[in-house]
């Protein structure tokens, strides 16, 4: 606490205006307002001076007559600082901050594309993350606006009848990719990796301009996977959010689900019982030995090195199994729950978990060593996506690919959650600054995890595992992050007193670290693409999370809920005779 | 007549060598499933494909060149089958032999992969383009290798004719110790020509789709697919019978027999590479195939030069 008021003291003497305008909700937490005209100097003074040189995301509201406009700044102590300042809605609009944060190019770009808010001197280029045949001046996250707003068929029509049945997110002025004119007329040709390629996982495009092996440009078109949780989320209560936000990812949905918990718990002032912090840390932990091993795999398989696919494919499902015994599922846990967790850990389960641990122990190490002595494989990740430490600091790349540059920042270790702060763990790092630096670092951070485990068993202590939560929750804000497997996760939970929350922001660390790419992909081949896509560990379902178009147009929630019912009833599954069936077995 | 028939699509032409073939792919598949700790297809896996295959829709792009795009697996297969008659198998003698005929072996072998690249750059697409012009890349890399560690034999032996070159080292047994430098040279080159992990840079999945074979549906691509595995057939059999000159029979049975063990002994190290190998990208391709790989087969040159100036004289 006493860091935080320093700095509350240093701004207040540096700018007496500030008297008593700094709030400190807990410790490494710090809200600041400040009026549009004079936001630059505190910013200026914040990066310059106090230290705060990491942008963790731009949170964007709809509060009335005015946009507000939260930069959340970072500090390596793990202080955060919420600097808001508000826009006017009629006429009103932003400096862009992207030459103090080029990496908060595309945090803008949101903004302006869901809100509306005008950005001076953000450069021209795609939109995120709104499709291109949105139509103009439709800002879904303001607060008037309703999905059904759009009538199904015309909204899409304003924009242009052609668009109508164009593919999301590819602009008719781009020239077909299979033109095989422009290779006869030029030496450099453009082929489209995605949304559909078997490099990628996930429906997402990178449109890459080629002299022969070598990239000369490329393009990341973003968006294809929104399904509009954000604003879902101001629809709905709590208890229903803790579900909606797990289902963000398929991958880190206990990372999104303890990001937002922990804001509700915040604000409304719950204590987390201990044993519920070290269940959630427990999950946590499982999930990245997980996420790391699939990593891993896909590594492995994008240089075609299949074996190794095969291998930690097969030792994940041990990890897997782990989680569906604690959990009941092996993805989306369900296990959170405002004010604690669901379910209990017992002795039976620790042992096999410690068990699986083992054995999981025993095979890490021997990707290790395959991974420090595998010729081809060193050859084809060394010197491979080179980022230096300063684009890392420059372009806000977080997790595993930022420590692999040598930038120690792991949210565990900065600014603790959950149960880190009493577990013994190092971070790790590296200089290798390469793809082949991200694999060492995930793989040891894989040993880390183990221990980490180990311990949370080891020390878990007896108690409740939740406490009660009030459904209504106070008016308030809060911040909260959390180290995903892929890097820093950021929500933003702002209440208003109701059941449901005012504004949730999710900032995923692949909307982070995705930035980077084109600057790893400089000057490197055509077949360094996949693998470097692939070393930042993306997760683009995580980083879309708006809009959903269909071909029919737009359809709102009730008749996506309807046309769900009707489709499984069409398969012979009736959900609600199903729900009277379970009813009765269980008397 | 008949009996040249016979040769052409039963025995050793069409009929014989698509069944070795598809047999060849099965170990080949099985063996890599087993490596990787998969259960693996069972074996009627490789035929069941082709004759899905054969069954399926053929799409031609719009924009390619109906005759290269349609003629290209034609040729792929005839090729490697006519290649084939000019082996000894278990014998010491081919079917068909000349002298000079180890030289049309080879470039009858190379036909495929120009077959490859002209399908690919008559696709039209950009997929099919990069991994045609990777394929054409790669050829340059392996190839001259693969020449030279195959002169080196027929050096000592003093006959550019295959028959001949068996027949000289089942005469002289044990001389073929004096090749495995160059035995080695052609597995690895035999990789490159395959395209196959860690060479298997023109059909890179994750890059771009399926190379040269990205627009190629239906029976056209059943033909490439089945003159692969006749290549990888030939490939082995061409290596046999210059590197691995012993067991041959004149019983035909236990010479075939001994003849298939030598075949998918090869094979079976090719499955190896496939396992423990990452791909490599084409400029570490080719810098290993000309700074490692030709040097090694120029000094098996040199050894069999030495040797036969000197001890064998």
């Amino acid at each position: 606490m006493s860091q935080s008021i320093e700095i509350k003291t240093e701004l207040e003497n540096k700018f007496d205006w500030l008297k008593d305008q700094v709030r400190i909700t807990r410790e490494n937490r710090l809200w600041l307002d400040v009026p549009a005209d004079k936001f630059f100097v505190i910013f200026d003074y914040l990066i310059s001076l106090a230290g705060f040189k990491e942008l963790c995301t731009i949170t964007g509201t709809d509060e009335g007559d005015n946009y507000g406009l939260m930069y959340h700044l970072a500090r390596t102590d793990g202080k955060v600082l919420n600097l808001k300042t508000l826009v006017p809605k009629e006429g009103g609009s932003m400096k862009s901050i992207i030459s103090y944060f080029p990496g908060g190019t595309i945090y803008e770009r949101e903004i302006n594309d869901l809100l509306g808010v005008k950005f001076e001197g953000l450069p021209p280029g795609r939109r995120y993350p709104l499709p291109d045949n949105w139509p103009e001046g439709e800002h879904p996250l303001r607060k008037g606006w309703q999905p059904d707003k759009l009538s199904k068929v015309e909204g899409i029509k304003e924009a242009g009848e052609e668009r109508l049945n164009m593919p999301i997110g590819i602009r008719s002025e781009i020239s077909q990719p299979t033109d095989f004119s422009l290779i006869r007329r030029r030496d450099d040709v453009q082929i489209s990796i995605g949304p559909q390629h078997p490099a990628l996982k996930e429906p997402e495009s990178f449109n890459v301009t080629l002299q022969g092996e070598k990239i000369s440009g490329i393009e990341i078109k973003l968006g294809y996977n929104h399904r509009g949780i954000e604003k879902a989320c101001e629809q709905r209560s709590y208890i229903q959010d803790v579900y909606l936000v797990e289902r963000i990812c398929g991958i880190c949905s206990h990372t999104h689900s303890t990001c937002f918990v922990q804001a509700v718990e915040e604000i409304a002032g719950l204590q987390l019982p201990k044993r519920a912090a070290y269940i959630r840390t427990l999950v946590g932990e499982l999930e990245r030995v997980h996420s790391h091993l699939l990593w891993l795999g896909v590594a492995g398989h994008e240089v075609g090195f299949d074996t190794l696919l095969m291998y930690t494919w097969r030792d994940r499902e041990i990890v897997m199994d782990i989680l569906a015994m604690l959990t009941g599922n092996r993805v989306n846990y369900g296990i959170n729950q405002v004010g604690g967790v669901r379910r209990d850990v017992t002795a039976e389960q620790a042992a096999d978990i410690l068990k699986a641990v083992d054995q999981l122990e025993e095979q890490t190490k021997y990707y290790i060593e395959v991974a420090t002595e595998e010729q081809t494989l060193i050859q084809r990740l060394s010197g491979v996506g080179k980022l230096s430490k300063e684009d890392v600091l420059k372009l806000g790349t977080v997790g595993p690919t930022g420590r692999a540059s040598g930038v120690e920042r792991d949210v565990r270790r900065t600014d603790p959650y959950a149960a880190y702060g009493e577990l013994d763990f190092k971070v790790i790092t590296s200089d290798q600054c390469d793809v082949y630096g991200r694999a060492v670092v995930r793989l040891l951070e894989l040993m880390e995890s183990y221990s980490m485990i180990r311990q949370v068993l080891k020390k878990l202590p007896d108690g409740p595992i939740s406490v009660r939560a009030p459904r209504r929750i106070p008016a308030g804000e809060a911040i909260s992050r959390y180290e995903a497997p892929r890097g820093e996760d950021v929500h933003y939970v702002k209440s208003n007193g109701t059941e449901n929350p005012e504004r949730v922001k999710v900032r995923a660390p692949t909307l982070a670290n995705l930035q980077s790419v084109t600057k790893m992909l400089e000057d490197r081949y055509l077949a360094d693409l996949p693998i470097v896509i692939a070393a930042i560990d993306p997760c683009f379902s995580c980083t879309d999370r708006l809009i959903k178009v269909e071909d029919k147009g737009l359809m709102t929630w009730e008749e996506i809920r309807q046309y769900g019912i009707e489709w499984y009833k069409k398969q012979g599954v009736d959900f609600a005779r199903m729900t009277g069936k379970i009813g009765r077995s269980k008397e | 007549m008949i009996a040249a028939l016979f040769n052409i699509l039963i025995f050793p032409g069409f009929l014989f060598l698509s069944i070795l073939g598809l047999v060849a792919e099965f170990v080949d598949r099985k063996l890599y499933a087993r490596l990787q700790n998969r259960v693996g297809p069972p074996f009627f896996q490789p035929l069941a494909d082709f004759l899905k295959l054969l069954g399926k829709e053929e799409v031609v792009p719009e924009e390619a060149d109906m005759r290269m795009f349609n003629l290209s697996p034609v040729f792929a297969l005839a090729a490697t089958v006519v290649a084939y008659l000019y082996i000894p198998l278990w014998g010491t003698k081919a079917l068909f032999y000349f002298d000079g005929d180890l030289i049309v072996v080879l470039y009858l072998l190379m036909i495929p992969t120009l077959t490859f690249f002209l399908g690919g750059w008559y696709s039209r697409s950009l997929f099919s383009t990069i991994g045609a012009v990777r394929s054409i890349t790669q050829l340059f890399a392996y190839e001259i290798p693969l020449f030279i560690s195959l002169l080196a034999p027929a050096i000592l032996a003093n006959s550019w004719s295959l028959s001949a070159i068996t027949a000289y080292y089942a005469a002289h047994p044990w001389f073929w110790l004096f090749n495995l430098l160059g035995f080695g040279v052609a597995l690895i080159a035999l990789l490159g020509k395959l395209e196959r992990v860690p060479f298997d840079i023109p059909e890179a999945e994750t890059e771009i789709v399926a190379g040269s074979f990205t627009e190629y549906s239906g029976r056209l691509l059943a033909y490439f697919r089945m003159a692969i595995d006749i290549e990888v057939i030939v490939g082995a059999s061409l290596l046999a019978a210059v590197f691995l000159p012993f067991f041959l029979m004149a019983n035909p049975v236990l010479g075939f027999l001994f003849y298939l063990i030598k075949i998918f002994l090869i094979i079976a190290l090719l499955a190896l590479a496939r396992t423990v190998f990452a791909r490599l990208r084409i400029d570490q391709m080719i810098e290993f195939c000309w700074k490692y790989v030709a040097p090694v087969a120029f000094l098996q040159v040199l050894i069999n030069l030495i040797l036969k100036g000197s001890i064998l004289r």
